[in-house]
């Protein structure tokens, strides 16, 4: 007897959207695993928000549907419930409620009850580090604060498909950073989908990618895949010139301020390779790394390149 | 069901903690009392002439009906006020998303937060009801006048409140929608004074008009048709209010 494969935590097909004959979204299809962490990617107004919106079941798509482990979250309220989180970019809270309430709200309207309650919240305040103001008013917390109060929202009821929408907006580096740390951490409960301008949020904690332009997906997978063949940072413990790289044939080579510190262009093997071909040399290896902004030089040119083809076929934008 | 209680619990709870609900029913019971007291006081004045009278009014037509009329008049300027940011205040700061992304019903939402504003409201009935029950320790007492009296006032309280809600739905503006309400509120209550001034007084006309059908109650008659008609007032504007919560939330 065969098994049927278990669902995607997440399976988006064909979705669709318009607001008043505007296509906000267009055919969008995703595919997210359990312990993955997407970013959704895009300028202001590509589509995130609506996205995450036909996502969470906060809007119904005109066209395709979202199944969330298998259930269709638009038509089974229930499954919308239990399954889905959704924390929006500005926090919606209760400014006159303590954390503690709010999460008493939360917890109740996802479908916990009695002696679940209490330990929910107790969970929610830990993970979100909010203990200390649990019984604080909201309105007085800080930015940082109100943002995790509502992340501890989203999460009291431990949902297996977490929409994060801008979650770092706002915040200053450090909180920023506190919250990358923390959204990392969410994959090991659930698949995690985060929308975001903010090439260094995708960097710094997501597993896949999904560049959305204009309503539609104009690149989708995994993130070192996206970035693989492009430039890597090279820094060795001893001053070489190029003739060094001839071994590997780099498809470009880039000087960097020394001796010690190059830019290279190289495939999959090639990476592997020039470890190899520095040790045999007696040369350590003090840093490989793939270029800081090779993503934000991806991301530039995919939506640059999109935007150059839609002008160049879109008769509207020849007058 | 139990999302909206657990809404309209969290709403009657949080008037209490922001102040709000003090603050309302602080004025409800100083209105009240100074009306009650002045009542009481002109009944006593008045015991002399009621002794030689055959049919004389007792404390129920001269004490208990004014002052239930009197908490009728406080429910109407008071409701407004509670209702004013129940679902245009949770749209304009992103609750009603969370609300709508928890898998809760937009009907689920509008009665819970009708519920809530009622609660509030059935407060100030509750103060006015235990006011006119004080009576009863001074002599005969018709708690049969009374138990029709709490349950009009419940009723307008239900409808009033339901207004309320359906003109925060409709505006996000708290001032404006508490304007809308007071704006229906007003125009039901008035609606056949001009009517009443040539001496008609069962016409079309007043049978729109809110105190035609808060009357019998607070003569201590239960009118069925009058229950009826505060009903379906108040279903009328939760319906209103839970359309304009789909619009919204179908346009995201």
């Amino acid at each position: 007897m065969s098994v049927a494969p278990p669902s995607p935590a997440l399976l988006a097909e064909n979705l669709a959207r318009s607001f008043g004959g505007i296509a906000a979204v267009r055919d969008v299809r995703l595919s997210l695993e359990r312990g993955r962490v997407l970013g959704l990617l895009g300028v202001n107004g590509a589509g995130k928000t609506t996205t995450l919106k036909l996502l969470a079941g906060l809007l119904a798509p005109d066209r395709g549907r979202v199944l969330v482990q298998g259930r269709d979250v638009a038509r089974d309220p229930v499954a919308q419930r239990e399954l889905v989180a959704y924390a929006a970019e500005t926090p919606a809270l209760h400014r006159d409620a303590t954390p503690r309430e709010a999460l008493h709200l939360a917890a109740r309207l996802r479908g916990l009850r009695g002696a679940a309650i209490r330990p929910a919240i107790s969970r929610a305040l830990a993970r979100c580090d909010l203990e200390a103001v649990a019984d604080r008013l909201i309105g007085k917390l800080s930015r940082g604060q109100q943002q995790r109060v509502g992340l501890a929202q989203a999460l009291v009821h431990a949902p297996a498909l977490v929409l994060l929408d801008e979650p770092t907006a706002g915040l200053d580096p450090v909180q920023a950073a506190a919250t990358r740390d923390w959204i990392s951490g969410l994959r090991e409960h659930a698949a995690v989908i985060v929308s975001t301008h903010l090439l260094g949020d995708v960097r710094a904690c997501c597993d896949e990618v999904a560049v959305l332009h204009r309503g539609a997906i104009a690149f989708s997978g995994a993130l070192d895949q996206w970035i693989a063949d492009d430039s890597m940072e090279l820094r060795l413990d001893r001053e070489v010139d190029a003739e060094f790289f001839a071994p590997i044939a780099p498809r470009r080579i880039e000087a960097g301020e020394t001796g010690h510190h190059w830019w290279l262009s190289l495939d999959a093997p090639q990476v592997a390779g020039i470890s190899r071909h520095a040790a045999s040399q007696g040369i350590g290896v003090t840093l490989l790394r793939p270029r800081e902004d090779t993503l934000e030089r991806r991301f530039v040119d995919l939506v640059a390149g999109r935007a150059g083809s839609a002008a160049a076929t879109d008769p509207a934008m020849h007058p | 069901m139990s999302n909206v209680l657990a809404i309209a619990a969290f709403d009657f709870r949080s008037a209490w903690r922001n102040g709000s609900a003090w603050w309302l029913l602080a004025f409800a019971v100083a209105m009240l009392a100074w009306g009650f007291l002045h009542r009481i006081d002109s009944f006593t004045d008045g015991i002399e002439q009621r002794a030689a009278m055959a049919d004389a009014p007792g404390v129920g037509e001269v004490i208990v009906a004014p002052h239930l009329a009197n908490a009728a008049w406080i429910l109407l300027l008071l409701a407004p006020l509670v209702t004013l940011r129940s679902i245009g205040e949770e749209h304009r700061r992103g609750t009603l998303d969370a609300l709508h992304a928890a898998g809760v019903r937009p009907i689920a939402v509008v009665i819970g937060k009708w519920l809530g504003a009622t609660g509030l409201l059935c407060v100030v009935c509750a103060m006015a009801l235990a006011m006119a029950a004080s009576l009863a320790a001074g002599g005969p007492f018709d708690s049969g006048r009374l138990l029709a009296g709490a349950l009009g006032l419940s009723l307008f309280a239900a409808a009033l409140s339901a207004i309320g809600v359906a003109a925060s739905a409709v505006f996000r503006q708290p001032a404006i929608a508490a304007a809308g309400a007071y704006a229906v509120e007003f125009f039901l209550w008035l609606v056949d004074a001009p009517a009443r001034a040539r001496g008609v007084t069962d016409g079309l006309i007043n049978f729109l008009a809110l105190p035609t059908h808060l009357g019998p109650f607070l003569r201590g008659v239960v009118d069925a048709g009058a229950a009826i008609w505060l009903a379906t007032l108040a279903i009328a504007m939760l319906a209103i209010a839970w359309r304009r919560v789909v619009w919204l939330k179908a346009r995201g």
